[in-house]
């Protein structure tokens, strides 16, 4: 029977049109692939490609879809449906139908899988955490969603008329496209619980206007659970449609297994979950849109005790769940104000013996309420985290910044300041001892000391906790490097940065600097001030960045170097980068970024957009101003 | 007198033939008059806006105007192509377009109702009207080309869609060539210009279908 | 054996089988009927396509296993792209056929089809009537107890009209064959016993003899003249210049010619309550 169904499905030009143009098409992300091998030039930097291939995963599934769509209307078109139902292993022939659509699947998922991996290992940045993140990312998107194709396509194949099938078709493409997610994308500005409605819809990748190469694309359980959930819901009416004519006794408990899985998956899906994820979606999490848009009020209170020691134990899950003993400066006060980011549940607060203390909370303010007999220890007991932000932690990865309230901080603190657009630096003002316990299987890395696996003390400000594609190394004078390693840019002793590397090394030599760690972090989209103490940078910076950046002001930290800088200075800065944005853009681009990047620098010297071509004509000249306007100009016409 | 003959006579059998698909003719009314209508009233409501409400307006009928144009001609498509006995349709009249221009005439005139109110709040919005008229064209070659060539609507359903979701798509990461998806409604010789591309892909399209068009019932 | 007791059906609120029971043996039974009597509807049910009330059973001969049965719809279409010999073993497969018998008995099914020279041809390629032999042929393979024809004349030619009533006589040795036709004629070469559906119910079954007997008396050769509106026209013919008009009537016509009924008016006095 498989014999047939192979001849079946490869004697019709339409689905040899069709997986030509799936195979054929995927040359477009793996030919410059293979030119690259060929050539001897590594190709991999930037996971360019890959983001690519995720953001037009839809026409792989689309492809699919009509592709099973025509697969199974083969038999109804043959008119020899009626025939195989008289038969009792119909069914058989339908699963040999839909184990050819499978194979299809798994080879192209496969082949993705064999290039990714070929192309990391020619770049060196291959690792068994790579390999497996790939089978997890061709798991819950090709794979389960290569099913949802076939199932979808057998249903409505098999189960409306032609033309109903292919309206069914039509609307369910239609419903999973980015057409319909942009436009609740957009609603969702107005209506943020639009994302809780469509968050079962969103099967293919999300998110891929950029990859950060310290987490990839997110992969999840509950991101796999959605297309679980639509593969219990065909199969379900699959199975309705073959056996609803005949009674067995195991048919009633089958269904209601589909449908408990069903329902299942979708309350799953739908479960609080913290991962990166960069959509178009504005949600009740969204901070730039809280702060900025809604404009939530964030109350400020100095703090009249301090917290010397911090002993906190983290579980990784879908979210996050912590525990937290803190040890205040002054036991006896009436009530400890502290601020912990909104986004975490409080659980429960108890003292040192374990009973419950009262206490309140009002967005990130944590107010807990003294004992009469004084208080020890605060034990606060919290999950949750940022559904979709870059600072997060689940199972998989995580990243909470030594400057962000992720733990309980002592006094009432601003979380984002709208001025700056970017998150405050909410560092410890005097250093605490810290002795934290994560709990995972995987490594994560901190600028705290490692005293086991998985166990960091040490004395900061606020320790920066770090796990996903990341690598620690130990660069020639002893600095500590950890870096994300899935791009190439980043690889120590490389072409891409040996150099720059060098550069930054001899400047510490020469400076006679005490940093000893240097630790890349994800740039933080909302905005975020980096970490810059003595002996560490931590920080979304690279060696060149770090190298122009002291080279200008003598010092690493490029707000310091924002903040102190005069009138002059800035003018140099907008010239430099306007030469750097006129090598790399073109167009209305061009004059867009331009424009921002000038008033971004200049407004606080008094400078408004009024001024924008005057200043560019004093500064630049009006060749520049010339060449700006025409850019713009090019593409108006 | 014999156009006019030929006129009604095309009429009347699109009018068969989309019989047979009996609710679903209702899906461009109701996309053109409860879908669009109901997101530019989500977007006003969102702050009173009428610039936003615009953009919205141009937005939406980009995205939606010309997929829901070619669903009459989809259907039509399949009743010629793939319905059984269907060398009866070649016997007198080989060539389909006609119809299939009755079809898109028809989707124009039911859009101008809704564009009537559209430029009662923004007079320049009959250039968009102009714009969905090529667009709609391109649409309506690419559909009437691939299905003949291929023999299967399916092609054509698939080549409709992956083209209506690159045009979002690439108007999103500012890639131009493909793409017709604009915030803003470029008018006059502007417009014009913009649309030589698309209008020239269309005739192009238009041709190859009706070449494809006459070898069909041969190639049956 | 076959076994139908009571079987109804209904679509919505139409009744589309009422009540009908019967018992059928090895040979070759005809099935006949106007359009929309319920035959198509009572094979689907026998098939079990179809959701029933009252009792369909078809006892093996051999304990336990369930009899094979082979069913050639009214529309069945061939895959496009696949010769006769592979459609065949399509289907071979999908009647569990081992491995080892099936190039036998495709020989065999494509040999008494008359379809052996056609076994390497795409099925687009066939004519109407090769179609539907190919239907036929699934219907045969692998020895069924029961097989079901629906319409299987429709296309053919008239050779292979007779070879097709020849191949039922000797299937029907050894299973049961149930046809569904409108040409009588078939049904008078082939068939042991002959069913008549009527609104869905079983309105006559006996033999051909005792179809044709419904008939005694009921049957005349008249001239024009002779004939009234209540007569039932069968026939007419013209001979020496005169037209003759077969009928069929409840009159006594002691001045006509009496005629020896056959199972066609035996089956239009049924339908027409003569």
């Amino acid at each position: 029977m498989f014999r047939t169904q192979t001849k079946l499905f490869f004697r019709s030009p339409l689905r040899l049109i069709l997986l030509a143009v799936l195979f054929g098409g995927s040359l477009y992300y793996y030919g410059p692939m293979f030119l690259a091998w060929f050539q001897g030039q590594v190709y991999y930097a930037g996971l360019g490609k890959l983001q690519e291939q995720l953001r037009d995963f839809i026409y792989v599934f689309l492809l699919l879809l009509f592709l099973a769509f025509d697969y199974f209307r083969d038999v109804p078109d043959a008119n020899i449906d009626e025939t195989l139902k008289a038969d009792k292993n119909y069914l058989k022939q339908d699963l040999v139908q839909a184990l050819m659509m499978i194979l299809v699947v798994l080879v192209y998922a496969f082949w993705f899988l064999v290039m990714h991996i070929a192309c990391h290992i020619s770049d060196g940045t291959y690792t068994l955490q790579v390999l497996f993140y790939y089978f997890r990312l061709i798991g819950t998107y090709y794979i389960l969603d290569g099913v949802v194709t076939i199932l979808a396509g057998w249903l409505f194949a098999r189960n409306a008329g032609k033309i109903v099938g292919y309206i069914v078709i039509i609307l369910f493409a239609l419903l999973i496209s980015p057409l319909a997610i942009s436009e609740c994308a957009w609603l969702s500005w107005q209506y943020p619980w639009i994302y809780k409605v469509i968050q079962i819809f969103l099967i293919i990748p999300q998110g891929t206007q950029s990859l950060d190469p310290t987490y990839l694309q997110e992969v999840n359980w509950s991101i796999a659970a959605r297309g679980i959930f639509w593969i219990g819901l065909f199969g379900t009416l699959l199975f309705l449609s073959y056996y609803r004519q005949e009674k067995r006794k195991y048919q009633k408990w089958i269904m209601l297994l589909g449908v408990i899985c069903t329902i299942a998956a979708a309350v799953y899906s739908e479960l609080p979950v913290s991962y990166y994820c960069v959509d178009n979606f504005i949600s009740d999490t969204d901070d730039i849109f809280r702060y900025q848009m809604f404009g939530i009020k964030q109350q400020e209170k100095d703090a009249d005790f301090k917290i010397n020691f911090y002993d906190m134990e983290i579980q990784l899950g879908r979210q996050m769940k912590a525990k937290v003993i803190c040890s205040p400066s002054v036991q006896t006060l009436d009530r400890y104000d502290m601020t912990l980011y909104y986004a975490y549940q409080i659980d429960r607060v108890t003292d040192e013996n374990g009973e419950a203390l009262m206490y309140q909370r009002d967005e990130s303010t944590l107010t807990i309420y003294g004992q009469p007999d004084g208080i020890e220890k605060i034990c606060i007991e919290y999950h949750g985290g940022s559904p979709k932000g870059k600072i997060h932690a689940n199972r998989n990865d995580m990243y909470l910044p030594g400057w962000f309230p992720y733990y309980p901080i002592a006094g009432w603190q601003k979380i984002y300041d709208t001025d700056k657009n970017m998150y405050v630096d909410n560092q410890l003002k005097e250093p605490a001892d810290f002795r934290i316990q994560i709990k995972t299987s995987k490594t994560v890395y901190s600028d705290l000391e490692e005293v086991a696996e998985n166990r960091f003390c040490g004395k900061s400000e606020g320790p920066t906790l770090l796990m996903g594609f990341v690598k620690e190394t130990e660069l020639e004078n002893g600095v500590r490097y950890i870096y994300p390693y899935a791009s190439v840019e980043n690889l120590p002793d490389t072409k891409f940065c040996a150099e720059e590397q060098k550069h930054f090394l001899n400047t510490l030599e020469n400076t006679n600097s005490k940093i000893r760690l240097f630790m890349i972090t994800p740039n933080v989209d909302e905005g975020g001030p980096g970490i810059y103490r003595e002996d560490q940078i931590i920080d979304s910076v690279t060696f060149a960045y770090l190298n122009s950046i002291y080279e200008e002001s003598g010092q690493w930290n490029w707000e310091m170097r924002n903040n102190e800088t005069d009138e002059e200075d800035r003018i140099e800065t907008v010239k430099m980068l306007y030469y750097n944005f006129k090598e790399n853009e073109t167009g209305e681009t061009l004059y867009e970024n331009v424009r921002n990047m000038y008033l971004t620098q200049m407004q606080e010297f008094g400078y408004t957009e009024n001024d924008f071509e005057e200043f560019i004509i004093k500064n630049l000249g009006q060749e520049e101003w010339d060449y700006l306007k025409e850019a713009q100009e090019d593409v108006e016409n | 007198m014999r156009i006019k003959r030929n006129i009604a006579r095309n009429l009347k059998n699109i009018y068969w033939q989309l019989k047979g698909i009996g609710i679903f003719n209702l899906a461009p009314v109701l996309g053109l008059y409860v879908l669009i209508p109901l997101a530019n009233l989500a977007a006003y409501g969102m702050g009173h806006d009428m610039d936003y409400l615009y953009v919205n307006i141009v937005k939406q009928c980009q995205i939606f105007c010309p997929i829901l144009s070619v669903w009459y001609v989809i259907f039509v498509l399949e009743h010629c192509i793939e319905e059984p006995g269907n060398e009866l349709l070649y016997i007198r009249h080989r060539n389909k377009l006609p119809e299939l221009l009755l079809c898109y005439l028809t989707f124009q005139i039911l859009l101008l109702p809704l564009f009537a109110v559209y430029t009662g709040m923004f007079p320049d919005l009959w250039w968009l009207y102009l714009k969905l008229c090529v667009i709609q064209l391109l649409y309506l070659g690419l559909a009437y080309f691939t299905a003949f060539l291929c023999r299967k609507i399916t092609i054509s359903v698939l080549a409709v869609l992956c083209y209506s979701i690159s045009t979002v798509m690439a108007a999103t990461i500012e890639v131009q060539g493909i793409s017709y998806y604009k915030v803003i409604v470029n008018q006059g010789t502007d417009l014009v210009r913009e649309l030589i591309p698309f209008a020239l892909a269309a005739g192009v399209m238009l041709i190859g279908g009706c070449i494809c068009n006459y070898y069909f019932p041969m190639r049956k | 054996m076959l076994r139908i007791e009571d079987a109804s059906k209904n679509f919505r609120r139409k009744q589309v089988l009422k009540g009908v029971s019967c018992e059928f043996q090895n040979g070759v039974y005809g099935l006949l009927g106007p359009n929309g009597a319920g035959k198509t509807t009572l094979f689907r049910c026998i098939l079990n396509l179809y959701p029933y009330q009252g009792t369909i059973v078809l006892d093996s001969e051999e304990g336990g296993q369930i009899p094979l049965i082979g069913y050639l719809p009214q529309k069945m279409g061939v895959f496009p792209n696949l010769t006769v010999e592979e459609q065949l073993r399509y289907f071979a497969n999908l009647k569990e056929i081992r491995k080892e018998d099936v190039a036998d008995e495709i020989d065999r099914v494509l040999q008494l089809t008359n379809l052996s020279e056609v076994r390497k041809v795409k099925g687009r390629k066939l004519s109407g009537g090769m179609v539907r032999r190919v239907g036929i042929a699934q219907a045969l393979l692998n020895h069924p107890a029961l097989i079901i024809f629906d319409e299987p004349t429709t296309g053919l030619d008239p050779e292979e009209r007779m070879r097709f009533k020849n191949l039922l006589r000797e299937i029907g040795k050894e299973s049961i064959v149930l046809l569904s036709t409108h040409i009588v004629e078939d049904v008078e070469a082939v068939c042991d016993r002959i069913l008549i559906l009527k609104d869905g119910c079983l309105a006559a079954k006996g033999t051909q003899e005792e179809i044709s007997h419904i008939a005694d008396g009921l049957v005349y050769e008249v001239s024009k003249d002779d004939v009234l509106s209540e007569d039932y026209i069968e026939k007419e013919r013209e001979a020496d210049g005169e037209m003759h008009f077969r009928i069929l009537t409840r009159r006594q016509l002691p001045d006509s010619l009496l005629q020896k009924p056959n199972v066609e008016d035996g089956y239009l006095c049924v339908l027409k309550e003569i």
